[in-house]
């Protein structure tokens, strides 16, 4: 498992479950997500990806 | 090959998803996400779940404690998985009470459910009132022999915690002029208060109808031969 690797289309998922049954618990928020890891892409991408989960709608003019 | 970091810089609510998008390709070696669990409806895991394309879990990763509602924590997950609810990390024993009977076995023969007969007593724990835990009884065979007995019987198995009954956890039932046995292993959760528990598995029997019952046991070892019988166990596992 240390050495999976993920690809396009994979879902990254920050939750909070009930610790007896394993259901959703409502009304947590999360922050300051940071996430370490090995670009495997070999692409040369930017090592740096933003992830802005609530943007603010941008204006049309 | 680089580093890649993803940070989100806003709150979100949980449960909050990323999805990779493009080529990005990666393998995640360490995880941070600070939970604000002041509006939160009960305790709860601080779960990262990674999920393939078609939705399925594939590794869920969280401390071994719960957050408290009201509560808020840093989180940081390193490495890949850790905690409880993993498929390749084991769940810590924390408790354990071999099954192995004098003569083989525990007769079972209390009609009464508030006063059951003793099968397997755990040593007292202390709990944060946070922590689940898993519950396992284990033993080779349970049996009823209702052979010229006119009625059905039935031999249940009850989770007790500090002395009160808490759950049936195992129902056999023979019908009647008939023998039955089946192997018995069981499992259960509980999230038990704060303070120290002593958990004990306990059996009665109940005959249908007022009729009677016949010999009802559940059996730590001696089951046949020429082999032995691997010896049962009360045990509790947490993160």
């Amino acid at each position: 498992m240390a050495e999976v690797t993920l690809g396009p289309g994979y879902q990254i998922v920050f939750e909070a479950i009930d610790p007896t049954t394993g259901a959703p618990v409502s009304g947590v928020v999360v922050s300051e997500i940071a996430i370490g890891a090995e670009d495997m892409s070999g692409d040369g991408a930017p090592t740096v990806i933003t992830v802005t989960p609530y943007l603010l709608p941008q204006s049309s003019g | 090959m680089a580093t890649v970091i993803i940070e989100a810089q806003q709150n979100a609510d949980t449960p909050y998803t990323y999805t990779l998008t493009g080529a990005q390709t990666f393998r995640p070696e360490s995880a941070f996400a600070h939970f604000d669990g002041t509006g939160a409806s009960g305790p709860f895991l601080a779960c990262l779940t990674f999920k393939s394309i078609d939705g399925k879990i594939f590794s869920r990763t969280f401390p071994s404690t719960a957050i408290a509602a009201g509560g808020v924590a840093d989180v940081s997950y390193a490495p890949f998985p850790g905690g409880i609810g993993t498929s390749t990390q084991p769940l810590p024993v924390i408790d354990f009470v071999q099954f192995n009977p004098v003569g083989g076995f525990v007769a079972i023969t209390s009609t009464d459910p508030d006063n059951p007969d003793d099968v397997s007593i755990g040593n007292p724990l202390p709990f944060d009132g946070l922590t689940t835990i898993q519950l396992q009884f284990g033993a080779g065979t349970m049996d009823i022999d209702q052979r010229g007995v006119a009625n059905t019987g039935a031999l249940l198995i009850e989770l007790w915690d500090n002395g009160a009954p808490i759950g049936i956890i195992s129902d056999f039932s023979v019908a009647a002029d008939a023998y039955g046995s089946v192997p018995c292993y069981v499992f259960t959760f509980d999230t038990p208060a704060a303070g120290t528990h002593t958990y004990a598995i306990r059996s009665y029997i109940q005959p249908s109808g007022g009729g009677t019952q016949g010999s009802s046991n559940i059996y730590g070892a001696d089951i046949t031969t020429p082999h032995q019988t691997r010896p049962g166990y009360f045990a509790i596992l947490a993160a």
